[in-house]
């Protein structure tokens, strides 16, 4: 994999599953990995295994639920589902990420920083 | 609820169902890889290059599912079960070191377990009244010695004056004995005069009835009595009739009022309370009444000392003749109740904490050996990647594993412990309510088992650290063996040093026990039965006492089997009461307050000679010594020379206090007896003899020397007695052996204690020498076949094992040595006729451990010293 690829932060895998199961509806985890690799494109470097730690501390959490239940192609799989305790956590989180990274990109950009040439 | 708490739930369900859990995360991870190699189909891979890539993605598949499991369970609670079932299994591959631990930790355990509940349960736990911790207990004092009685005029002034108390009660000394007699038979009950609020200050409720009134409480009031449930039960056949029915107590007729609760017994054991009346006070110069006081909500205990002070110094002032000196002492009632165990529990706590320490040493020094031996192990694992910690915490799951084995055993050992420990620590049976498995007793033994688990695993578990592969493995296990030895070396010094200290103890407990029992107590002791004979006072008008008496002694004389028989008021050792204020008819004390107490005895003409009392001058009580003939007295040697110094007491007169005749002559001189207790010394001022005839009392003690074993003729003594009149029972028969042997009681329950605890400390001290030798030749068997090769000889060898033994064993001893000088001082106070740093004691105990030492060595040493060169030079 390349090597300028970004790691993910971490605590944000979580608020990336909720965005998305928010988005698209119910998913299984495989969809899941595809559907944020896809959106990250090159610049996210995602172990598609992590997903699923992810998955459980959310379903643990009760900000989503899982269910088996039948895929496209006509196989078992288990799909998640956002809650309303999840999309309340998605609201909250966005704005905090949202404050945060307007406030990270305030100061890498003020004259004299690191960010400034 | 909370995310985080439903996370909690969550992932501790799940170490609970985690085989269905793993079996779901399996087939959602082959769905994933599945979906995922189909599209990489469709992206046109092959079949075998699609399923890599989908794999690759996923990452590795062993770490996705850990990474699952970490996420979803408790990761330390799944590796702790691991780390307990690993280290069962290791212990159980070397049980002859876990069962040696486990028993060595459940003596340890056991025995501080019974010792704290029992503490706990005696000495801190309140007292079964409401807000007990209110309750105090006014004792009196002169120039702060503790009398402990109170003078009944006192107690009123202290009552009224005082401002500190919700209520302030009074309750006599001692429990008086009456007769009750119902369907023609007499029985003898213990009966406590008590003021009429008691039962309610303490916040007793009746069982049936009531508590007495203020009314019952006034002079001439109604005759009522409370009766105890025992006595309900056995005589009323618990019949809720009983109140308000009449018992007749030495010969008059009483109501029963109330039935007190179940187990109430307060301070004595007794079956009729009556209340006190103004009456029964008695004048200021007579104590005997004990005060018991409920502080106003918000007064201190010292607050209401104050109060009390003060009021006692107004007393002082306006009786100085009584009064002088003298103050009330207000202690918490659970505090004055277990006053008298104290040294002895501070004892039993010395000693079964120094079991406790020496059980831990001796784990510890047995871990240390065993981690020494597993070196090699412990290499391996942190080889194959185990860390410093979680060697730390696999032995110290061992530990915890050992030590809660040793606990769960040592809880069952604490419940026999226990019973031991009240057997032979007689406590007052109002401190001693349910014992036995108690939750207390549960606390103690999981808190000792956990300070023990982490005191004795630590140290070993700990030096996991230092753990090396690259080094240890080449080496072998020897290689960092030296450094445990040392270590051992300093536990087992420290286990010997402790059991010096108690062995100390309780060789001057036992030292002063032998004093004890050889102390001449004033009489012969040997074939002499006592027993009480109480008359009805009503029945029996002063003359006819002496009659009767008389009568009885003439009888029991022709009974067979009796050599001969005395009557007398108290008898020596068995009952200590009746101390009154006696001095010189011409010399009396400037003030009455000063004139010092002797021991009142009442007797029949020929005690002493039964008693075996030498008579040293003048003569004894005769039967002319009569109602009517001149009033004389016999004193013993110590007070003849309290009163009189070096004048000749015969024929001097003595002014006795209570007693209705001016002056009464001395005409004998006899020798001193113990009358209170063995310990009995010189400060006592002896005992002066009246004749019955004189000063008829109705209740009298039997003392008879029989031909052989006294207890033999206690039948036809009952049948003596009631031949003479069936009202009258035969009380408490008891042989003056017994009486002895009852006085040393405690005594005797201390060295025992001490004894065992020494000796179990002993063992184990010697068991750790014992391993540390026998661990070091094993060690070392190359070096010794080295040295044997190049020409020491077995005995020389040997001797280098004996000479570690001593090292180490007089190392113990100095330091225990040291720790004795200190220690010993719990019990000087205890001690009689040896000081608490007694050389004899301590040579000895020295003596004694360097045997031990030198006997645990022999093993090792024997084994040393036939070491074959050849085949230990061999095997290395």
């Amino acid at each position: 994999m390349a090597k300028d690829k970004l790691d993910l932060l971490q605590g944000t895998l979580d608020l990336l599953v909720l965005q998305t199961l928010a988005s698209m509806g119910p998913m299984h985890g495989y969809g899941l990995a595809r559907r944020i690799e896809q959106v990250g494109a090159d610049t996210l470097m995602l172990n598609q295994g992590t997903i699923y730690a992810a998955l459980v501390r959310l379903q643990q959490g009760k900000w989503i639920d899982a269910e088996w239940g039948t895929s496209d192609n006509n196989r078992k799989a288990k799909f998640y589902r956002i809650t309303a305790r999840g999309r309340h956590r998605l609201e909250s989180e966005t704005a905090n990420w949202q404050r945060m990274s307007g406030v990270v990109h305030r100061i890498l950009t003020a004259p004299g920083g690191a960010g400034s040439p | 609820m909370s995310p985080s708490v439903d996370r909690l739930l969550a992932r501790l369900r799940a170490v609970f169902t985690k085989p269905a859990l793993d079996a779901d995360f399996d087939a959602e991870l082959a769905q994933h890889l599945e979906a995922a190699t189909a599209d990489n189909i469709r992206a046109g891979m092959t079949p075998e290059e699609a399923r890599r890539q989908a794999r690759i993605a996923l990452g590795c598949v062993e770490q996705t599912r850990e990474l699952h499991r970490e996420a979803r369970g408790l990761p330390w609670l799944e590796d702790s079960a691991r780390d307990v079932r690993f280290a069962t299994r290791s212990l159980r591959r070397s049980p002859g070191f876990s069962i040696a631990t486990i028993v060595i930790l459940a003596l340890g355990i056991g025995g501080v377990t019974a010792m704290f509940s029992t503490l706990y349960t005696v000495m801190i736990r309140p007292l079964p009244y409401p807000e007990a911790n209110r309750l105090v207990l006014g004792r009196a004092t002169y120039s702060g010695d503790i009398n402990p009685m109170v003078a009944g005029p006192d107690y009123v002034d202290y009552r009224d004056q005082s401002h500190s108390f919700s209520a302030l009660e009074a309750y006599f000394v001692f429990p008086m004995e009456v007769t009750v007699i119902a369907d023609q038979s007499a029985e003898r009950i213990r009966s406590l005069v008590v003021s009429a609020g008691l039962f309610q200050t303490l916040g007793v409720n009746m069982a049936l009835g009531r508590h007495f009134t203020a009314e019952e409480g006034r002079d001439n009031g109604p005759p009522v009595a409370i009766v105890s449930h025992d006595y309900w039960q056995k005589h009323f056949a618990g019949e809720t009739s009983v109140v308000g029915r009449s018992l007749t107590i030495d010969g008059s007729a009483y109501d029963i009022v109330g039935v007190a609760p179940r187990d109430f017994q307060f301070i004595h054991d007794v079956d009729v309370w009556f209340p006190l009346r103004p009456q029964n006070l008695g004048p200021r110069r007579y104590n005997n009444w004990l005060i018991l006081g409920r502080l106003r909500d918000g007064v201190s205990l010292a607050a209401a000392q104050s109060d009390v002070d003060v009021i006692a110094a107004q007393l002082e002032k306006a009786y100085p003749d009584t009064n002088a000196h003298k103050t009330l002492l207000l202690t918490s009632l659970l505090g004055a109740f277990t006053e008298p165990y104290r040294s002895g529990f501070d004892l039993l706590c010395v000693g079964t904490a120094a079991i406790l320490l020496i059980a831990c040493a001796n784990a510890a020094g047995l871990l240390l050996a065993r981690g020494a031996a597993r070196h090699g192990e412990l290499a391996v694992r942190a080889a194959i990647g185990a860390s410093h910690w979680r060697l730390v915490r696999l032995l110290l799951t061992e530990a915890l594993i050992l030590a809660g084995a040793g606990g769960v055993l040592g809880s069952i050992l604490a419940v026999w412990m226990q019973r031991g420990l009240l057997l032979l620590m007689p406590v007052e049976a109002l401190l001693l309510r349910d014992v036995g498995i108690s939750r207390s007793m549960l606390v103690a033994a999981f808190a000792t088992t956990l300070l023990t688990g982490f005191g004795f695993g630590l140290l070993p578990a700990w030096r996991a650290r230092q753990v090396n592969p690259a080094r240890d493995l080449k080496s072998g296990a020897s290689g960092s063996g030296r450094h445990g030895v040392r270590l051992r070396g300093g536990l087992v010094i420290g286990q010997v040093a402790v059991s010096f200290v108690l062995l100390v103890i309780a060789g001057l407990l036992v030292r002063s026990l032998t004093a004890l029992n050889r102390v001449d107590p004033g009489f012969n002791p040997r074939n002499l039965l006592t027993a009480e004979v109480p008359l009805p006072p009503g029945d029996y008008p002063d003359p006819k006492r002496t009659v009767f008496f008389s009568a009885l002694l003439d009888g029991v004389k022709s009974l067979p089997g009796v050599e001969s028989a005395a009557v007398v008021s108290q008898v020596p050792l068995r009952d200590p009461y009746n101390n009154v204020g006696i001095y010189a008819a011409d010399a009396p004390p400037l003030k009455p307050s000063d004139g010092g107490d002797g021991y009142q005895r009442v007797v029949l003409p020929g005690y002493f000679k039964t008693m075996g009392i030498p008579l040293f001058a003048g003569r004894d009580i005769q039967p002319t010594d009569r109602a009517d003939s001149a009033r004389v007295v016999v004193i013993s040697r110590q007070l003849a020379k309290s009163l009189f110094a070096d004048r000749d007491p015969l024929g001097q007169r003595v002014v006795i206090d209570q007693a209705s005749d001016a002056t009464w002559e001395v005409v004998g001189v006899v020798a001193d007896v113990k009358q209170s207790g063995l310990r009995e010394d010189a400060s006592s001022r002896g005992t002066f003899y009246r004749a019955h005839a004189q000063q008829p009392w109705s209740s009298m003690r039997l003392a008879i020397r029989t031909a052989g074993n006294p207890q033999a003729i206690v039948p036809s003594l009952r049948t003596l007695l009631q031949r003479m009149d069936p009202r009258i029972p035969l009380s408490g028969p008891r042989t003056m052996e017994d009486v002895i042997a009852n006085a040393t009681v405690s005594e005797r329950a201390q060295a025992l204690f001490l004894m065992t605890f020494s000796l179990l400390a002993l063992t184990l001290a010697a068991a750790g020498i014992y391993g540390l030798l026998a661990f070091g030749v094993a060690l070392r068997r190359y070096d010794i076949g080295i040295r044997m090769a190049l020409g020491a000889t077995g005995p020389v060898i040997a001797r280098g094992i004996l000479r570690e033994a001593s090292r180490l064993a007089l190392a113990g001893v100095v330091a225990g040595g040291l720790g004795a000088l200190g220690a010993t001082q719990l019990v000087r106070a205890n001690l009689y006729g040896v000081g608490s740093i007694d050389p004899l004691t301590f040579v000895a105990a020295a003596l004694v451990l360097l045997v031990i030492a030198a006997l645990a060595a022999w093993l090792p040493a024997r084994r040393a010293a036939m070491v074959d060169p050849i085949i230990a030079l061999r095997a290395e």
